[in-house]
């Protein structure tokens, strides 16, 4: 580990790093290269299109921030969204009105992210290790609802509304999370949690608490992004490159909530981070390339965020 | 015997307080990478093998590199390297059947003598390398406790690299011994056997910074999951219920150990 002497040069460019690394600088750099690659990006069909499907993978990647800025992780969200949605589809089939089913898809998210909660705090284990096997859990109970092979859902689930709708309840869900991140006690301590656990719980927190609400909002929020969804029932449950989750990790890193916690935004971070996913997949798509190629560029886009959280980490 | 060499090499990487979530893809890309060598670029047994092993060791060590270089968190590198190489084995050319591939590839896997002689050499070397070698005392100190072991004079970086390539290494044996048991048209073994991996090398005592673990409880381990699979199979249950129970029996036995665990040691 060589570390520069701080020479007025090198905090310029400790500076210009982090300037050049922040997650609008990022989403401001892709677009300028989808400019010059694939300027039919910026067709307004494309760019509507993109804008119908932000919302859910936003409310998704919202969850994740609060979640991870306590220095916590989960990789289940993806799985509890299909959950939510299973349950959802199933319901409109039973013939149940629309404002029931979604109080009852919320309210799967949010007991789907309480019980993993728990078993965190309870079990004393690596929060990965848990929502990594609640993954399978979920995804599992969401295809016992759903039934193999595929019960027939209905085409789109109980939404209420359409595209505004959707927007609209998006973008709140952005402002609550900031506002409740920066202009909250609860925000403040979330932060020092993920800042310092040890400091954290010395001056009096319960570190229990606030995981069991930030899981429990995260779930919250897979489950409005379910509602929000237009098809989240279609794809291979058990494949790993299908999961939204995977997106939402990489879009949180990459809109610079650190790994390590305690640090990030939910707007401009996160919102950044969304964006500039959407657009590589969309360009991606532009371009030609198979719907295989996916997964593929999620984990290089997962690796790459994971390289640009280590560098803000040692530019800080 | 393909369980028994990933629960190996993923109990070595938790010995170091770590997880190798890439392993079972490891696996499934060098099936399909040895296989299309194989048949479509006629590729002599020697060669493929070699570059199989060759790929798994490469992976290890970019996995190793980017653990104990840059510092990044063990589950999300190889999270990434996982779906990478499930990505890379399923866009790629499905594997071959057993029958397509030279005879002297595939008597590894047909044959049981081949295969438990090549597992019980690989499990001997790890054995030999954890109980009687310097490196196994590195291992279980750095597990243990890395910031004593680093003050202690542990190349920390170089063990935990070590192990990482060891896995998967380890890996790409699984994935010859597989080989030449494939029917085709098979599923490749990817993410879905990562949890009778972990389940196994937990069983085997490794991990969740105990310190502890055993090539021959890794066995029994290995042993434990293999008739748990073949009973779940055997009910006829989808895929995705045999996921949902094993997960489920995944955290109840690292809960148990975690358990065991406090009992008998301090709470760092």
């Amino acid at each position: 580990m060589t570390t520069a002497p701080p020479s007025p040069a090198g905090e310029a460019r400790a500076v210009w790093k982090t300037r050049v690394l922040h997650p609008v600088a990022l989403l401001a750099l892709t677009w300028a290269t989808l400019l010059v690659l694939q300027p039919g990006f910026f067709a307004p069909s494309h760019l509507a299109g993109m804008v119908t499907q932000v919302g859910p993978a936003l409310v998704l990647a919202a969850g994740l921030t609060l979640v991870m800025i306590t220095a916590g992780i989960d990789l289940s969200l993806g799985a509890v969204l299909w959950l939510a949605a299973a349950v959802g589809g199933r319901l409109a089939l039973e013939g149940v009105s629309w404002p029931a089913s979604v109080a009852a898809m919320l309210g799967v998210g949010t007991a789907c992210g309480a019980v993993t909660a728990t078993l965190i705090s309870r079990l004393r284990l690596p929060p990965f290790l848990v929502t990594l096997a609640m993954f399978f859990v979920w995804a599992g109970l969401a295809l016992e609802i759903r039934g193999t092979p595929a019960m027939p859902l209905p085409d789109s689930l109980p939404s209420p509304g359409g595209l505004a709708v959707s927007i609209s309840v998006a973008l709140a869900v952005l402002a609550a999370a900031q506002i409740a991140l920066s202009r909250t006690v609860t925000g403040l301590r979330m932060r020092a949690l993920g800042g310092n656990a040890a400091a954290a719980r010395g001056a009096g927190l319960s570190a229990p608490r606030i995981t069991l609400m930030m899981h429990g909002v995260a779930g919250l929020c897979a489950g409005v992004a379910a509602v929000l969804s237009k098809d989240p029932l279609n794809g291979d449950f058990m494949e790993w490159g299908a999961e939204p989750g995977l997106a939402a990790l990489a879009a949180v890193l990459l809109g610079g909530t650190r790994l390590a916690g305690g640090r990030g935004s939910v707007v401009p971070g996160t919102l950044a981070g969304v964006l500039l996913v959407q657009s590589v997949e969309i360009g991606a798509d532009l371009a030609g390339a198979s719907p295989q190629v996916g997964p593929l560029l999620l984990s290089s886009l997962l690796g790459l965020a994971l390289g640009i959280d280590w560098r803000r980490q040692r530019a800080a | 015997m393909p369980l028994f060499l990933l629960a190996t090499g993923q109990a070595l990487v938790m010995l170091s307080g770590g997880i190798d979530l890439s392993a079972s893809s490891v696996m499934a890309a060098a099936v399909v990478a040895g296989g299309w060598m194989m048949t479509a670029g006629h590729a002599p047994a020697s060669v493929a093998v070699a570059a199989m092993l060759a790929a798994g060791a490469g992976t290890g060590l970019l996995n190793g590199l980017a653990v104990a270089r840059l510092g990044l968190p063990p589950f999300l590198v190889t999270l990434v390297s996982m779906t990478v190489l499930a990505g890379v084995a399923r866009t790629g050319p499905p594997p071959p059947s057993s029958g397509a591939l030279p005879e002297e590839f595939t008597m590894f896997g047909s044959s049981l003598v081949a295969a438990a002689g090549l597992a019980v050499l690989a499990g001997g070397v790890v054995h030999l390398l954890l109980e009687r070698q310097v490196a196994g005392r590195w291992l279980r100190a750095l597990g243990f406790n890395r910031t004593a072991a680093r003050a202690a004079g542990v190349p920390v970086a170089r063990v935990m690299a070590g192990v990482h390539v060891l896995s998967g290494l380890l890996a790409a044996v699984a994935a010859v011994i597989h080989c030449g048991r494939m029917e085709a048209g098979a599923p490749l073994p990817g993410p879905r056997l990562l949890l009778d991996v972990i389940g196994a090398a937990l069983i085997g005592g490794a991990g969740l910074r105990s310190g502890r673990g055993r090539v021959w409880r890794v066995l029994a381990g290995a042993a434990v999951w293999a008739t748990l699979d073949t009973a779940l199979t055997a009910t006829g249950w989808p895929v995705s219920r045999i996921l949902m129970v094993k997960a489920a029996l995944v955290l109840a036995t690292a809960a148990a150990m975690k358990a065991g665990q406090r009992a008998i040691a301090f709470q760092p």
